[in-house]
């Protein structure tokens, strides 16, 4: 028996709504059964590329050879060189084998068996593209130039259920009018490949065209985080595949991540033929923080015919749905990437060329959207961290901190195309100077001064506009409540001065503290100054456990409260050094978990630095409530899609860790989970709470250092004891290999529930629903 | 003949003596192994490698059998803390001879010139000389350490001694790590097999830069034993663990060494054993101090134990001192005697009824013999029972240990000629705010070469210059030297004296500033602040600021009369200056000197006194800002 995996698209048009435990046509994700006789009797008849639905031809790529007398296509997934640039990270996609441009458009759909000698990583794709000269988008990395697929199916070594047994993978998707699409089995990623040689089944390539007169090519929120004032929309394409012009209706549907839905109005647009056109429709943005699906319907004549959408998240916080990080593109010559080019080199190559820039940025910026990153942090962007972040002019200036070149109009730019994504732009900032410029302030307010460090060397070059490297920036410890005998003025007042007029000039929508935090005295002044500005301002720090302590106390409540975001630094130190306490899995867990705790426990959003790191420490973070500062990228499913979607269940502050889960659930499987340190309880009222348990599959290595998949966590059963009166249902909700919540059978077994869960590579987590009687 | 027969009797008695003591000991031996050099006597074997810096590379404490140099590294490494880790003589092959070979004692010498490092010729040509003496008898290595200016040019150098150590011969054992700072023994530790460091409040970095006195020790935690190392306390800097790395290191002042000057220093070097902490050591002894409070008395446990020969009569008296309260009340301990004090240790036990909110300093004086010479022996602790550490709210500390008094060696060549140029030379040390209070006009008038240096604050190393002569023959090749804004601390005590030399010899000193100048640049009763036409009171933070809003500023044309200054005001006044007799005020604001000059020697010294800080009003400008300024200090320079 081989298994059948159908999508459409997960970049451009991913998947619909899922209801919980009913997944229906808006999923376009099934998993279904095939005959293996099947796959004998085609075996045999075909032997010559197929024709389907008299699309197009389709060919091999370099590498690909025939095997078996013909009937199959055999390629060992090494990257050719030759074929493009050589690189570690990306490289132009080489094709196992690809079809011709189709042109005519309409929705079709590709699919084929293939069989792979093991499960390990690898970049394979089954995707849909469009090339750049014909308007497709494309990344250039510095390792090639890389077409970004406006459909696509990861068929890496790990979506394979079993090695060596034929498996079924379906993709659909929409060409649009004067697009050619491309449409092929490529492989995008490293030389080698964990998981061997690919094979697939001639007889069962076939490209074909679907029956579906206007189709939706392309839709997503306008925004992928939007606050409650806003208003919602969704943005897309429809093609029409016929020779006449379609009258269609679109409206918007809203599903909460407990599949509640809401529909917007219909709204009519005309599409001419064989035509593409663009629209949007509005959608109410939903009360409740948390986070969502937005689906548009495509009707005619009352009855939906496609529908297709994709995820976003409510908060005015920036914090609570915090993913920072980038996408596949970092923003040109930005802060640490301007840094050598100095400001005769930025002048030249951003303010010199700027409508080539925007359009650079713009892709960028497109590209952490695509990557469902919702938090951009400035580090070290202005003159001066505390005193000098607004400027007159647009003329570059070099960052005091750091000797990077800026602008002025680069920041407007850049926070525009952030916000208008809905990803929040936020300022790094000290509560003093750590910049030259700050020198100036107190020489204008010398009260304010206390004590300094600096060299005047690394000053005069400062303000010579030269770049320096290093650790070589000033601070300035100052008195933050004496008045200035000039006017009155206390630092404080003057830093908060500072910072109002900074976020209406910017339109930051947080600040975040580092090294130089606010005292317990003046965080809350702060705070309650930044909550007061139109529209509100939120702030973060850089305290964890080991600036606070391991234990709850005022200091963590005062620095908590009300939404702050709090960030442990120190974590990172334990990808680094051999001797950090926290090296062992174990140790990084439990530390993460206390870290998290006390940040949420008292109201605070927890961030840590994980900047070396891996897909297993960005996931236990999001397991554990927290936001991983910069995301690593797992092999199984797309995990922060899942978090956007799904995020509540764990960033949700009603969501606490549960004590002693070990009195209340028992985990058996094949190969040991992680889950005890990892399970959190949501009370939503007195009759309502659901348990979390997060399940990982640990790897190899005893060490956070290692990433090494043992083996897929197989026959995996988890009891649950509820308290007397409840009545309990499960649902697993987990990213892999697509975000999915589905309902789980129960079983009463002790007094419990036990459920099963289906296998899985990394990571999912089982929710007991508990209301009582 | 009664003179012979003293001489004789004398004689025999040392011969006796010697005898005695080889028999009892054995000799002090130093053989050739290979291209190494191993001195030994019945206490401690060590080894040195000429060829590898010549350090010691092994270190054998015999009572125990450890070898405490930590695997692959070394001992007694010397450096210039100028040229940073690793420096030129970390692996620099060094030349070796013996120097004394009997068997009472044996010296062995090492020695390397510095070649410069990287591209900093600062230290060139300066010889480091390392002589190591064991004797007969004693666990004591003594070290003496030479460094000699072999060159053409006057030199600054600052010494530096690491040692790499497993404390107790094993990398497993916890280290502990003992150092004297003006707020108590500052302890640290390191764990290499959980990787924990801990440091008291002060040390984070693992410095102890308020040195109290010329001591430190390690130990290691289970065995207790170790090694105490006791250097001068006269220039030594800074004392540092590096946690993590098994380091044991220490560094002296910046000296100047004119060509042909050498400067000296010697430390001591000896394996202590069973003493659960170390509070104090010095060349005679080792102490430990243990105190606890239980039921309102006060007991403490004092570990004594002979450095170096055995110590005989021992009367030890102590008392407390009540550090918080007002005028510091004292209450002696009972006095406590030992017959014996030798290299194990002997635990004395003293009480007080005690409050234990009350910090303490716990004094110590011990008398006794080594041989028929009588010892004496002071020191004190801090003793914080439920007060803590030795701070005060502000993190200052609240009782400051005394230290013993400093002799800083200070080199002058034996003829300092001032150099005419055609030219005026100009060194220009810049401070904070420099080029307001000097503007590039001003030297630009008197068409000047300058040259900059540039002042940094206190980091890993103290306040410094990037640039200061380090000779007499730069020094004097100066016309002007400008310190504005610049910590006396990064002039240092030598080029205090240096400065005193150019400007006796003819050069001019232009000194200023406010936030890092005057009392707040440490500018305390040395030579610097004898050169200087005003004098001012003590720091006193921002209070001594004095908002003026926009006072004018006026020359002093003549006695009893004053003219505007241009449209210059001042806006703040910095410290308050007394004009010193024979001095001129050539500007002020208000009772306020602004700008005052004097004569020395055959030179001047100009000392702005006003303050660039503030802002003036649209309608008149900074003094500073001023064209007549400019002109105005152009003039007098020229």
């Amino acid at each position: 028996m081989s298994n059948n995996i159908q999508m459409h698209g997960l970049v451009d048009c991913t998947p619909g709504g899922k209801g919980i435990g009913n997944m229906t046509s808006t999923t376009r994700f099934v998993r279904t059964r095939l005959l293996h006789a099947v796959f004998c009797t085609a075996l045999a008849i075909l032997t010559t590329p197929v024709f389907a639905a008299a699309v197009t031809p389709w060919k091999t790529g370099v590498g690909t050879r025939d095997t078996q007398n013909g009937a199959l296509l055999a390629n060992d997934l090494i990257f050719v060189k030759g074929n493009g640039q050589s690189g570690p990270r990306y490289y132009p996609q080489a094709a196992v084998l690809r079809w011709d441009p189709i042109t005519e458009p309409g929705r079709y759909r590709v699919t084929l068996r293939a069989r792979i000698e093991k499960h390990g990583a690898s970049t394979l794709a089954l995707q849909a593209w469009v090339d750049g000269a014909h308007g497709g988008l494309q990344y250039p990395t510095g390792y090639g130039v890389m077409p970004v697929p406006a459909a696509v199916l990861p068929m890496s070594g790990y979506n394979f259920e079993i090695p060596g047994q034929w498996q079924r993978f379906s993709l659909d998707f929409t060409a649009e009018s004067g697009k050619p699409m491309n449409v092929g089995l490529v492989y995008v990623g490293e030389e080698n490949c964990e998981a061997g040689t690919v094979e697939i089944e001639k007889a069962s390539v076939k490209l074909e065209k679907l029956d579906l007169p206007v189709a939706i090519s392309w839709i997503r929120p306008v925004k992928l985080r939007y606050k409650h004032a806003e208003n919602g929309a969704l943005e897309f394409r429809l093609t029409n595949a016929t020779g006449q012009a379609k009258t269609v209706a679109v409206r918007s549907v809203v599903i909460t991540d407990t599949d509640q839905r809401t529909s917007g109005t219909a709204q009519t647009f005309t599409v001419p033929a064989l035509a593409t056109i663009s629209g949007t429709v509005p959608f109410a943005v939903p009360a409740a923080d948390g986070g969502y699906e937005a689906v548009g319907e495509l009707l005619v004549a009352g009855q939906v015919i496609d529908r297709q959408g994709d995820v976003f998240a409510v908060s005015d916080s920036p914090f609570r749905c915090m993913i920072q990080g980038n996408g596949v593109l970092r923003v040109p010559y930005f802060l640490s990437s301007a840094h050598a080019l100095g400001l005769t080199g930025f002048k030249e190559k951003v303010l010199g060329n700027w409508d080539q820039y925007v359009k650079d940025c713009t892709l960028a910026i497109e590209s952490s959207r695509r990557a469902y990153i919702t938090y951009d942090e400035y580090f070290a962007w202005a003159r001066e961290d505390a005193t000098g972040m607004t400027e007159e002019t647009d003329e570059p200036y070099l960052s005091g901190q750091t000797f990077y070149a800026v602008s002025r109009k680069q920041l407007l730019l850049l926070n525009g195309l952030f916000k208008s994504h809905g990803i929040a732009p936020v300022a790094y900032t000290n509560s003093i100077p750590f910049g030259w410029p700050g020198f100036e302030v107190i020489r204008q307010r010398p009260e304010w001064h206390k004590s300094a460090g600096f060299n005047t060397s690394v000053m005069e070059k400062y303000f010579n506009g030269e770049t320096v490297s290093g650790n070589v920036y000033p601070h300035i410890v100052m008195h933050f409540d004496t008045p200035s005998a000039a006017d009155g003025k206390t630092y404080l007042q003057y830093h908060m001065e500072v910072l109002a007029a900074s976020s209406k000039l910017y339109g930051w929508e947080a600040f975040r503290y580092d090294a130089g935090p606010l005292s317990l005295k003046h965080f809350p002044i702060v705070k309650a100054a930044l909550a007061a500005l139109d529209p509100p301002v939120g702030v973060g720090n850089n305290l964890g456990i080991n600036v606070l302590g391991p234990d709850p106390s005022d200091d963590w409540q005062i620095y908590c409260r009300d939404d702050s975001l709090m960030m442990e630094e120190s974590i990172n130190n334990a990808f680094h050094h051999e001797t950090d306490p926290h090296r062992r899995w174990e140790d990084f867990i439990d530390y993460m978990r206390h870290g998290s705790h006390l940040a949420r426990s008292h109201g605070a959003q927890y961030t840590y630095i994980n900047g070396g790191g891996s897909w297993y420490s960005t996931t236990l973070g999001y397991a554990m409530g927290g936001h991983p500062w910069s995301v690593r990228i797992s092999p199984f499913g797309n995990c922060e899609r899942f978090m956007i979607q799904y995020g509540s269940y764990f960033w949700d502050l009603r969501t606490q860790q549960l004590g002693n889960p070990e009195s209340v659930l028992s985990v058996v499987s094949r190969r040991p989970l992680w889950w005890k340190r990892l399970v959190s309880e949501r009370i939503f009222d007195a009759t309502h709470r659901q348990v979390i348990v997060p399940l990982f599959n640990p790897p190899a290595e005893e060490e956070v250092i290692g990433t090494t998949p043992v083996a897929r966590a197989d026959d995996v059963e988890v009891f649950f004891k509820p308290r007397a009166g409840e009545i309990v249902t499960a649902l697993e909700v987990g990213p892999e290999p697509v975000s999915h919540q589905v309902q789980l059978q129960t079983t009463r077994r002790d007094g419990g529930v036990v459920v099963k869960l289906p296998n899985f590579w990394g990571w999912t987590n089982v929710v007991f629903d508990c209301r009582e009687e | 003949m009664e003179t012979r027969n003293i001489r004789t009797t004398i004689c025999l008695l040392t011969v006796v003596s010697v005898l005695t003591t080889l028999s009892t000991f054995g000799a002090a031996t130093v053989e050739r192994d290979g291209g190494k050099y191993v001195l030994e006597n019945s206490f401690v074997s060590l080894r040195v490698n000429p060829a590898k810096g010549g350090m010691v590379d092994q270190y054998v404490v015999k009572a125990t059998g450890r070898q405490l140099v930590a695997d692959g590294t070394f001992m007694l490494g010397d450096h210039f803390w100028q040229q940073l880790w690793p420096g030129e003589f970390l692996s620099a092959p060094y030349d070796a001879k013996i120097l004394t070979q009997t068997a009472e004692e044996v010296t062995l010498e090492v020695s390397c010139v510095s070649k410069q490092w990287q591209d900093d010729t600062a230290q060139k040509d300066i010889k480091i000389i390392r002589r190591m003496t064991l004797r007969a008898g004693s666990p004591v290595l003594s070290v003496e350490v030479t460094m000699e200016n072999i060159g053409d040019v006057g030199r600054l150098a600052g010494y530096w001694n690491q040692s790499i150590l497993y404390a107790g011969g094993r990398k497993d054992e916890k280290q502990l790590y003992f150092r004297p700072s003006s707020r108590g023994v500052s302890t640290a530790s390191y764990d290499s097999t959980s990787g924990a460091r801990t440091a008291d409040v002060g040390t984070v970095d693992g410095f102890v830069r308020d040195v109290q006195n010329g001591w430190l020790a390690v130990t290691g935690a289970e065995c207790k034993s170790g090694l105490a190392f006791v250097m001068k306390y006269d220039e030594l800097m800074f004392l540092y663990s590096c946690l993590g790395q098994f380091t044991t290191e220490w560094q002296y002042r910046a000296v100047g060494i004119p060509r042909g000057k050498a400067w000296s220093t010697d430390f001591v070097v000896y394996p202590i054993a069973r003493l659960p902490r170390v509070d104090y050591a010095s060349r005679r002894i080792v102490a430990g101090v243990e105190p606890g409070d239980t039921d309102g008395t006060l007991t403490v446990h004092l570990h004594l134990a002979a450095a170096d020969v055995e110590l005989t009569g021992a009367t030890v008296n102590g008392e407390v001192a009540l550090v918080k309260k007002a005028k510091r009340p004292t209450m002696p301990f009972e006095p406590q005697t030992g017959d014996k004090i030798t290299s194990t240790p002997t635990t004395l036990t003293f009480k007080l009824p005690h409050d234990p909110s009350q910090p303490l300093a716990l004094r110590f004086v011990v008398n006794a013999k080594a041989g028929d010479v009588l010892v004496e022996e002071r020191f004190e602790t801090w003793y914080g029972a439920d007060y803590g550490s030795n701070r005060r709210v502000d993190n200052s500390p609240l009782y400051v240990l005394p230290s013993p008094p400093r002799k800083v060696t200070f080199l002058r060549p034996d003829v300092i000629e001032k150099i005419v140029n055609d030219k005026p030379h100009v060194l220009l040390c810049k401070g904070m705010y420099a080029d307001e209070y000097l503007p590039a006009t001003i030297f630009e008038t008197i068409n000047a070469g300058v040259e900059n240096s540039y002042f940094q604050t206190p980091g890993v190393w103290p306040a410094r210059l990037s640039y200061f002569p380090a000779s007499y023959e730069e020094l004097m090749g100066l016309d002007v030297i400008a310190l504005i804004n610049v910590d006396a601390v990064a002039v240092g005590e030598v080029g205090e004296e240096m400065l005193h030399d150019f400007v006796t010899h003819g050069g001019t000193l232009i000194y200023g500033g406010e936030m890092w100048a005057y009392a707040h640049g440490n500018l305390g009763d040395g030579k610097l602040a004898d050169l200087l036409p005003v004098t001012f009171p003590e720091a006193r933070g921002r209070d001594s600021l004095q908002y003026l809003k926009s006072r004018p500023v006026e020359k002093q044309v003549a006695p009893g009369r004053k003219s505007p200054l241009g449209n210059a005001v001042m806006v703040y006044a910095g410290d308050d200056f007394t004009v010193k007799d024979g001095a001129d005020v050539l500007l002020s604001s208000g009772e306020a000197p602004v700008l005052v000059s004097w004569r020395i020697g055959k030179g001047r010294v100009i000392a702005i006194t006003g303050t660039a800080l503030g802002k003036a009003p649209p309608e008149s400008m900074l003094f500073t800002d001023t064209p007549e300024w400019a002109a105005l200090v152009a003039g007098i320079l020229e």
